[in-house]
């Protein structure tokens, strides 16, 4: 059962007196554990498409499944909640809170939740996460402290911490350097490996794409290609 | 997390945080100070005029117009309005004697006449009092020359503010014995009546309403005003004159002889039997005769509560074991009358003009947040993506302007309080007549109370509450799609 189901998703932006057709009738299914690019050209629909798939837009027609849950039918708190519970985000210019330290920023969505996780375990948890992504020596740094690529992998760790079944990230790499985005994804990589976290990102960042096992490829608001690495089927 | 956040939050925005509190900060020390004197004017009012001469309740007859201890408090042109007389006056009496939560009591006439003394002439204030009861009531006066009125007694006490007004406008000091010349004029025509001046005192704390204040033997007065008269002395009408009230009226007209002849065979003894014995004249003669008569109508009784005894709870008691007597129980406040209303007038003009900064204090912290939340639209939507409710942004920025008023409220406070103890520092005097009635003092001299830096946080705090209202509802229906837009 796929844990994402877009089918037939259009999304029309006014511009004025004119519309903008940013999606034209997208399907798409995407499987538990896998690692997912949406790449194609600036305007292809990229952000849209990962902007509704993270709750974070509405598409203007067709149906967004999540899991089991319908999203269309789902209140704005309803929507919140499915972000927390099976969403994690990572932002193109990491939008870490600027008041909390890294540590803090991590624990942030355990904290926001209706499910409390005890403390102790909650702060093992997320010194865990900051192991995983190498900052376990910057725990007390203000956001501001921070190399773009540390924040980036803050926000990584972050998107992690509420344990999601799948983290959205919309071009992690922009804002980074070659070498640092290179240690960004693999980090994203490991993590879906040995966890297995369904990772969805935009790109068109073409080592992204060598590194995924389903690549979707976007131009004018519509699929023109999709590749399914592992079972090698182009469609 | 979210408190942490909030203070954060408040440290990371300094120049949004200082603008805030020094806005709020300044309407709460002006809110305090303003409070603060109204308040300690109030207490000292309070305190002088129920140990001078209010009481702590006073029980009236109930009538249409408002009244007090002073007369009618509404002037009324080209109308004579009589302070109504206490009916079943002994019944209340004795009600008020047994009643446990009573220390003290007595009783009280009023009256308005001109005073002549040493050629000019005053409009003065009488009271008419029950000299058995009336100086243990009130222990506040203080005698500074002769003697106060003793039960039976004819006299006039004047207070020494009065003494000196005269002295300066007649350049004639009243001294004891000064004969004073009382008239008044009412529906029963004009009346004049001389009383010896036995008796100049002072209150403790004196008002200039308090220094007006003249206080006489209450059958002058009674004769002054014109209201009921009586006696305890055992005087009986013969037969013959009692006869003249059950017979037949008209016989009273059917009576065949002339007048002349009436008074040739003197058949006049009987009407100038009764005549004589009512005559002004013969009364203050009985009066002399018999110190210890105290009969007669009264216009209040004024009661001392017991210490810790409620003295709301008591009057709403009260009135409505009164209302069959058609009597009420009211507070010293109604019974002083306008002027210590006065108080109460200044402090809701003063509360007024400061609810109209708040409002303008409202609007324009409302503004700050309002801009600071704007600002921080893109963190609000990172909150929002991340997955937090609108609950939290609400709890979050209401918490943040909570934080900033409550803080705001105790640094007013602070200053009001630095300001205040400056000024009592200084001893400024207060030159202005009705300030000085007002504090009861000559020097500045204003005690913070508890309740007033309890009412001034509570503002300060409804003031962040108001400010927010608005700002709040915009974080909260800020979309996650913000974090992408504006993050």
């Amino acid at each position: 059962m796929p844990i994402i189901t877009l089918t037939n998703i259009s999304k029309t932006y006014p511009m004025g007196k004119v519309s903008v057709e940013a999606l034209k009738g997208i399907s798409l299914e995407i499987s538990r554990g896998d690692f997912v690019a949406v790449a194609g050209p600036s305007g292809s629909g990229k952000t849209t498409i990962m902007n509704i798939i993270g709750l974070i837009d509405k598409p203007t027609d067709g149906k967004v499944i999540i899991g089991d849950k319908d999203v269309s039918v789902l209140s704005r708190n309803g929507l919140t909640k499915l972000r927390h519970e099976k969403l994690g985000i990572i932002f193109q210019s990491f939008n870490l809170l600027p008041v909390l330290n890294v540590f803090e920023n991590v624990e942030f969505p355990l904290l926001i939740g209706k499910d409390r996780t005890p403390r102790k375990e909650r702060r093992e948890w997320v010194s865990y996460l900051l192991d995983e992504v190498g900052l376990s020596d910057r725990k007390f740094h203000k956001p501001s402290e921070l190399s773009g690529g540390q924040q980036q992998r803050v926000a990584v760790a972050r998107a992690l911490a509420a344990r999601p079944d799948v983290v959205i990230a919309d071009e992690p790499t922009a804002n980074l350097d070659s070498e640092t985005g290179e240690q960004i994804l693999e980090l994203m990589k490991t993590i879906n490996r040995e966890q297995h976290t369904t990772f969805i990102f935009s790109t068109h960042d073409e080592r992204i794409r060598e590194m995924s096992d389903h690549v979707v490829f976007l131009k004018d608001g519509s699929i023109v290609s999709e590749l399914k690495a592992k079972k090698g089927v182009t469609v | 997390m979210i408190l942490i956040m909030a203070l954060r939050n408040l440290v990371r925005n300094l120049r949004n945080t200082i603008i805030i509190l020094t806005l709020i900060m300044l309407i709460i020390a002006v809110f305090f100070m303003g409070n603060s004197v109204i308040t300690e004017s109030g207490r000292r009012l309070m305190n002088s005029y129920t140990e001078s001469f209010t009481g702590d309740i006073v029980i009236k007859a109930r009538s249409q117009s408002s009244i007090s201890l002073f007369g009618p408090n509404t002037p009324a042109i080209g109308e004579f309005i009589p302070i109504p007389v206490i009916e079943q006056y002994n019944e209340i009496l004795s009600l008020m004697e047994q009643d446990r939560r009573v220390e003290a009591l007595s009783s009280q006439v009023s009256g308005a006449a001109v005073m002549d003394i040493n050629g000019r002439r005053y409009n003065v204030p009488l009271f008419g009092v029950d000299a058995r009861t009336y100086f243990q009531l009130f222990n506040d006066i203080e005698v500074r020359e002769g003697q106060i009125l003793i039960p039976g007694q004819r006299g006039a006490m004047i207070s020494a503010g009065r003494a000196l007004l005269i002295e300066r406008e007649t350049g004639k000091k009243p001294v004891i014995g000064t004969p004073l010349l009382f008239s008044t004029m009412g529906h029963s025509g004009f009346k004049i009546r001389e009383l010896p001046l036995v008796c100049i005192y002072s209150y403790k704390n004196s008002t200039p309403v308090m220094d007006e204040i003249i206080l006489t033997d209450p059958q002058t007065l009674r004769a002054l005003n014109s209201i009921m008269l009586a006696s305890d002395s055992d005087y009986t009408p013969p037969k013959e004159a009692t006869d003249l009230l059950t017979g037949n009226l008209d016989s009273l007209f059917g009576i065949e002889k002339s007048t002349d002849e009436i008074i040739e065979n003197g058949s006049f003894s009987l009407l100038d039997d009764l005549t004589r014995q009512f005559s002004l004249d013969d009364i203050e003669t009985s009066d002399e005769k018999n110190p210890d008569w105290n009969g007669g109508s009264w216009n209040f009784i004024l009661l001392k509560i017991k210490e810790g005894v409620s003295s709301k709870a008591l009057i709403k008691d009260l009135n409505i074991r009164l209302a069959p007597y058609s009597a009420e129980a009211v507070d010293w406040r109604q019974a002083a009358g306008k002027s210590a209303l006065l108080v109460l007038l200044l402090k809701a003009a003063f509360n007024g003009g400061l609810i109209l900064v708040g409002v303008a204090g409202i609007i324009a912290v409302t503004n700050i947040l309002l801009i600071s939340i704007f600002r921080r639209t893109g963190e609000i939507g990172t909150m929002r993506a991340l997955g937090t409710t609108s609950l939290y942004i609400f709890s979050l920025i209401f918490i943040e302007n909570m934080v900033l008023s409550f803080t705001a409220g105790l640094l007013g406070i602070g200053t009001g309080t630095i300001i205040i103890n400056a000024l009592n520092k200084m001893e400024l005097p207060v030159a202005n007549q009705l300030l000085r009635s007002m504090l009861g003092q000559e020097y500045f001299h204003i005690e913070a109370s508890i309740s007033v830096f309890l009412i001034s946080l509570a503002v300060s705090v409804f003031l962040g509450f108001f400010s927010s209202i608005y700002p709040v509802h915009c974080a909260i229906k800020v979309e996650p799609a913000a974090a992408i837009n504006k993050g």
